[in-house]
């Protein structure tokens, strides 16, 4: 499988502003607490490799998080059920606080250091294989419209699966909206963050298998367990967090979910792993990387520890394209 | 099945016998060399022989003609004449008219298929960088420049490369011919040749180092640099286009020393933008797998098979890039 490794110059701040973050922090913290408090719904088995070997690490709003002991993946053991999730997301104030506070004072940045490099990866692949054919493509439970806006093929048809976005009728037209009973097939499914946020990821990569055409391709992105701040930081990392990450899978344990897929890449183009360890309050606990922060002070120095991750594949964000055998 | 002959059993001759023998619809019959035949592989059906007229006068359906230059042409006429599939390795002579014979024969011989191996064009670098500029996401490409070279190879002060009369070229017509051809593929024909061949270090009577600039009337221009003096092995291209810009570097091969494939691909940055301009954005794909052989064959075979005109390493880009190559020694010649 091949892998690809980005140079973009990005920092947090760029898209995640730092007003209005603590507020967003409590506001998700208030709601989660709620909505899985009364969670009866309890996994015990790994949702990458389905391993009963796990230990339990820590909690988080009060959901708890296990590790498995097999694979590395961490995961939400206590969890709701996948419609109520997307209500959740739909209804939830602390969502709607972050698309004005954060989202919206970041757009630019993310629209073109995020978006837009997604749009390029995306059309890199399906653009030598189906040139000439007219597309059907969809974004799987989506929970934000920035990709879908900013989509630049109009002769190839976006759809959105379920898609939990607020206020949604009045953002999409129906005709792009669909629902899983009603989805037929397509050429290519985007599932943006999305298998570390579903109740059941195995699920919805069989219903992706069953609904791609025949040499569909399947992109996803998330963040990995496996990634050198989520290893080094674990119940300390800000990105381990409910419900956007009730899966954070190993980097091998989430290709175990792949089994009728051919994998064509694997990459984790992460670029804010070091500077998500350097500005969390645990820094101390790492002397070497205290060391490279605090006394080399050395930006070229980072910026190519961040490169050897990516090329190691060890940082933390993910991007994986499938091939349907 | 299709009944193959291999005439030539050295570097190239095992690498297609490699590629052959994975194809499910072939038959290796017959593998011919002048000098001990060390299988890379099975083949248990193969008769070995050392005179190449058996193969050529045997019943066998293709034949991958893999020799010195001088003897190509000869072989490959030879085999078109008898109906024969030819797939011969580059250069495709050891001159223009080596080539301008083959075509002619070629035009002869019309249940024939003939085929060059201008490998490069299936390296996954290469095939993923031609799929971006056919999209034309990026916009047209603007020019193409190419470093290919190595620091001579293995025995190479004894090998016939370095004989004129066997060879015909050095080490632009032995290797630089590849990257020639890839500028061909990514930007159409190329009228004005300019050059300097020198032979700066070998000492032979062949050039081993050349420098090429191409200009075609789109008004694309093209630079290749082809050594026999990179101690470091190196292939690089680099495409620069409209609104970006591709650079194909390494080359997945069997030694390994020309390094990992890698493709980048970067966006022209515009100053609205927040990334500092002339310093934009990159994407690095390393590629692990080539299967460059294999795409070759399986075209091949296809056509074959298909009955299909042969449109990708045919004899017209053979001749394509054997014009430049003439066009590039006289060049040098003249300036000299």
């Amino acid at each position: 499988m091949e892998f690809s490794i980005v140079s973009t110059e990005l920092t947090s701040k760029e898209i995640k502003p730092a007003k209005g973050l603590s507020e967003y922090f409590n506001l998700i913290e208030d709601e989660v607490k709620k909505c899985f408090s009364s969670s009866k719904l309890m996994i015990s088995n790994c949702p990458a490799c389905q391993s009963q070997s796990v230990k339990t690490d820590f909690s988080k709003f009060g959901v708890k998080y296990s590790t498995c002991e097999d694979c590395l993946t961490v995961y939400a053991a206590n969890r709701i059920k996948q419609d109520e999730l997307n209500k959740f997301y739909i209804q939830s104030k602390a969502r709607k606080y972050w698309f004005e506070n954060i989202w919206k004072p970041s757009k630019n940045s993310r629209i073109e250091k995020i978006i837009t490099p997604l749009n390029d990866w995306v059309l890199n692949f399906l653009t030598p294989r189906f040139y000439d054919q007219k597309l059907n493509l969809a974004e799987y439970l989506p929970n934000n419209l920035t990709f879908f806006q900013n989509w630049t093929r109009d002769d190839w048809n976006l759809a959105l699966v379920e898609p939990t976005c607020p206020d949604i009728a009045s953002k999409v037209t129906s005709e792009n909206i669909i629902t899983k009973s009603d989805a037929g097939k397509f050429k290519a499914f985007l599932l943006f963050d999305t298998l570390d946020r579903v109740e059941n990821p195995k699920d919805v990569i069989d219903w992706i298998y069953d609904h791609l055409e025949e040499d569909g391709l399947c992109f996803i992105t998330g963040v990995l367990a496996t990634g050198l701040d989520n290893l080094l930081l674990g119940k300390e990392s800000k990105t381990i967090l409910p419900p956007d990450r009730l899966n954070c899978f190993s980097f091998e344990g989430i290709q175990q979910l792949f089994e009728k897929f051919e994998i064509l890449e694997m990459s984790t183009p992460g670029l804010l792993d070091l500077e998500n360890i350097k500005n969390s309050n645990d820094l101390e606990k790492f002397p070497f990387l205290n060391y490279i922060f605090n006394y080399r002070k050395d930006d070229f120095l980072v910026h190519k520890f961040q490169q050897f991750l990516q090329e190691n594949r060890l940082s933390s964000r993910m991007r994986i394209v499938l091939q349907r055998k | 099945m299709i009944k193959v002959g291999i005439i030539g059993y050295g570097y190239m001759g095992e690498i297609r016998h490699r590629a052959a023998a994975k194809h499910p619809n072939l038959s290796i019959d017959y593998i011919c060399d002048v000098g001990p035949v060390d299988l890379v592989c099975p083949a248990p059906n193969a008769k070995i022989v050392d005179n190449y007229q058996e193969v050529i006068d045997s019943d066998v359906d293709l034949v991958f003609v893999c020799p010195p230059n001088n003897l190509i042409p000869h072989i490959t006429i030879e085999c078109l004449k008898r109906g024969k599939h030819v797939f011969a390795e580059k250069p495709p002579g050891r001159n223009l008219q080596d080539i301008v014979d083959m075509r002619n024969q070629e035009e002869l011989s019309p249940n024939s298929k003939l085929m060059f191996g201008f490998n490069h064009r299936y390296h996954p670098g290469v095939l993923r960088a031609l799929d971006i500029v056919k999209s034309e996401r990026y916009g047209k490409v603007l020019w193409v420049r190419g470093i290919y070279g190595k620091s001579g190879g293995t025995q190479f002060r004894d090998s016939w490369r370095n004989k004129k009369e066997i060879s015909g070229g050095g080490i632009l017509l032995d290797q630089g011919i590849h990257m020639l051809d890839l500028f061909n593929l990514f930007c159409g024909d190329f009228e004005q040749v300019k050059s300097f061949t020198e032979n700066s270090y070998w000492g032979f009577e062949l050039e081993d180092n050349a420098f090429v600039i191409l200009k075609n009337d789109q008004g694309q221009s093209a630079m290749l640099h082809s050594s026999a003096t990179l101690w470091k092995h190196k292939f690089k291209m680099e495409l620069g286009l409209e609104r970006g810009y591709l650079i194909i570097e390494g080359l997945l091969s069997k030694s390994g020393s020309y390094g990992r494939e890698t493709l980048v691909v970067g966006r022209q940055q515009f100053e609205d933008e927040a990334s500092a301009v002339g310093n934009p954005s990159e994407e690095i794909t390393y590629f692990d797998k080539d299967l460059s052989w294999e795409i070759e064959m399986n075209n091949l075979i296809d056509c074959i098979q298909q009955d299909k005109p042969v449109t990708k390493s045919s004899s017209l880009d053979a001749l394509k890039a054997m014009r430049i190559v003439d066009c590039a020694y006289k060049n040098s010649l003249k300036e000299k």
